[in-house]
């Protein structure tokens, strides 16, 4: 018997994050954490722990150390945004901050509006916090305020709660896309007219190639916008944590479900950081990221060049930042027809209907190349080529 | 590498680099951190970094007590560790 748990598709996180064999991953999106300076790091967390060890591994309180905050606005000052303490929460990343807002900000029920295609993790946190998720209107120019208003004013009009707009408007994952600011302002618009709070997921918006940054929408209305910010990729992710900076009446509502979720943060992992940062500030870590990330996207982005062309079936559009290529078939043919010929010649990708709300996207495949070896990544390429251009396989199981 | 005398920092340079680290306005050195409203995390991360620039161990349990804990009493602990560094062949303690 199916469990209400049960999520479909499955997110099957996990398996993103295996690598074995001779396969060459492009699937799950992990940092290139060759870039952290780790003996600063260790020296600084023996020091942390000599120091600080017995309140450092303490239980503690579910706030944001007041320590921390200076690198938290270090980090979204970049994007115009500032925050104080009455209105951050701690996570052990953004991760936690989906299912904290799915918990403890919606009701059980209620609809809310999706970006897509989305990352999986979103949409598997809304699921198992009971709520209905609807697709977000989209243009060639990204999310469409028009047509968000249409579909808010239809879904409310069939009796349905909508209140909650997800979205990662900067170097989205699985696209790479980026919402301009001028839709930024006029997505806003439409919130504050129809009373839409937008979560805002942002964990690569100060990766980008040229070192330029987009303006939050957090920034362009904090009492509009539910952020959800992490130190996973700009610093690195075994730490788990990250914050959510809310409106003020809400931040309360969400410090008790993260309560419940985790009983406390981790004043290790926020002590840590706040050191690091006090010490080198985000600079040039970040720099070092964004580095080594060009390098790979601009070897990937090169190596299908040379391998798919831009006439044949297959379209993609070269990323700016982030961590993640987008390509789509032009005939609408569904990726996961190609994966078993992938795994064959040895790589693997997503398909693309992993991040639809209900196998929508299917003709997208994401590759990711923030943590393949950069030597790898031609020849990975070079398989993925093969498997793509090969006659288009019918659907296991199919007739 | 330690400072010669003549690069010695003095209080108000120390209270500065605590005005810098823990966001607050140090008036009397002496005020207890916590009665600024430093909290003991940021206490420790403020130790940390005055260990990291002075090249210097202090002891943890100085960040337990409040009297030890302000800006005049932390500087009195880098003066100390400093001095019983300076003699040729003596090691910290």
């Amino acid at each position: 018997m199916a469990m209400w748990t049960d999520l479909r598709p499955t997110v099957e996180m996990p398996r993103l994050f295996e690598r074995g064999g001779d396969v060459i991953s492009f699937a799950g999106g992990l940092p290139d954490l060759d870039v952290l300076p780790l003996e600063t790091i260790s020296g600084q967390l023996s020091r942390l722990v000599r120091l600080g060890g017995k309140l450092a591994l303490q239980y503690t309180t579910p706030h944001v150390a007041k320590a921390l905050i200076p690198a938290i606005n270090d980090l979204m000052g970049r994007e115009g945004s500032a925050t104080t303490a009455d209105h951050l929460v701690p996570t052990q990343g953004s991760q936690m901050g989906l299912m904290a807002v799915g918990l403890g900000i919606a009701t059980p029920g209620e609809t809310v509006l999706v970006q897509t295609p989305a990352y999986p993790g979103a949409a598997a946190a809304f699921r198992i916090a009971g709520l209905a998720l609807h697709p977000a209107p989209e243009d060639a120019d990204g999310l469409a305020p028009a047509a968000l208003r249409e579909t808010v004013l239809r879904l409310r009009a069939d009796g349905r709660t909508v209140r909650l707009l997800y979205c990662n408007p900067t170097f989205q994952n699985p696209t790479g896309a980026t919402l301009s600011v001028a839709r930024r302002r006029e997505l806003l618009a439409v919130a504050r007219e129809l009373d839409l709070l937008i979560i805002e997921d942002n964990p690569y918006g100060l990766l980008s190639f040229d070192g330029g940054t987009t303006t939050a929408l957090h920034a362009l209305d904090p009492e509009r916008v539910i952020y959800l910010g992490t130190f996973s990729k700009v610093f690195a992710p075994g730490l788990r944590c990250g914050w959510i900076a809310a409106p003020e009446q809400l931040a309360p509502h969400l410090r008790r479900t993260t309560e419940v979720m985790s009983l406390s943060p981790s004043a290790l992992a926020q002590a840590a950081l706040a050191a690091f940062h006090t010490r080198a500030g985000w600079g040039d870590l970040l720099a070092a990221y964004r580095a080594s990330y060009q390098e790979r996207c601009a070897l990937m982005a090169d190596a299908l060049d040379a391998e798919l062309g831009t006439d044949g079936p297959w379209q993609w559009e070269r990323p700016r930042g982030g961590f993640y290529i987008w390509l789509r078939h032009r005939e609408g043919v569904d990726t996961v027809r190609f994966a078993e010929a992938a795994a064959e010649h040895g790589v693997s990708y997503v398909p693309g209907s992993h991040f639809g709300l209900d196998g929508e996207h299917a003709d997208g495949l994401r590759l990711c190349f923030s943590n393949v070896p950069r030597k790898r990544i031609a020849e990975g390429v070079s398989r993925l080529a093969a498997a793509l251009t090969a006659p288009v396989p019918s659907l296991r199981g199919a007739a | 590498m330690h400072q010669s005398q003549s690069d010695q920092p003095t209080q108000s340079q120390f209270d500065q680099l605590v005005e810098q680290i823990c966001a607050v306005t140090v008036t009397d050195p002496d005020t207890p951190l916590v009665d600024l409203g430093v909290d003991s995390l940021h206490t420790i991360a403020l130790v940390m970094a005055v260990e990291e620039r002075y090249g210097i161990e202090i002891d943890p349990e100085v960040i337990g007590d409040p009297s030890l804990t302000s800006s005049a009493g932390l500087w009195r602990s880098v003066q100390d560790q400093l001095s019983a560094a300076l003699p040729a062949g003596a090691g910290g303690n």
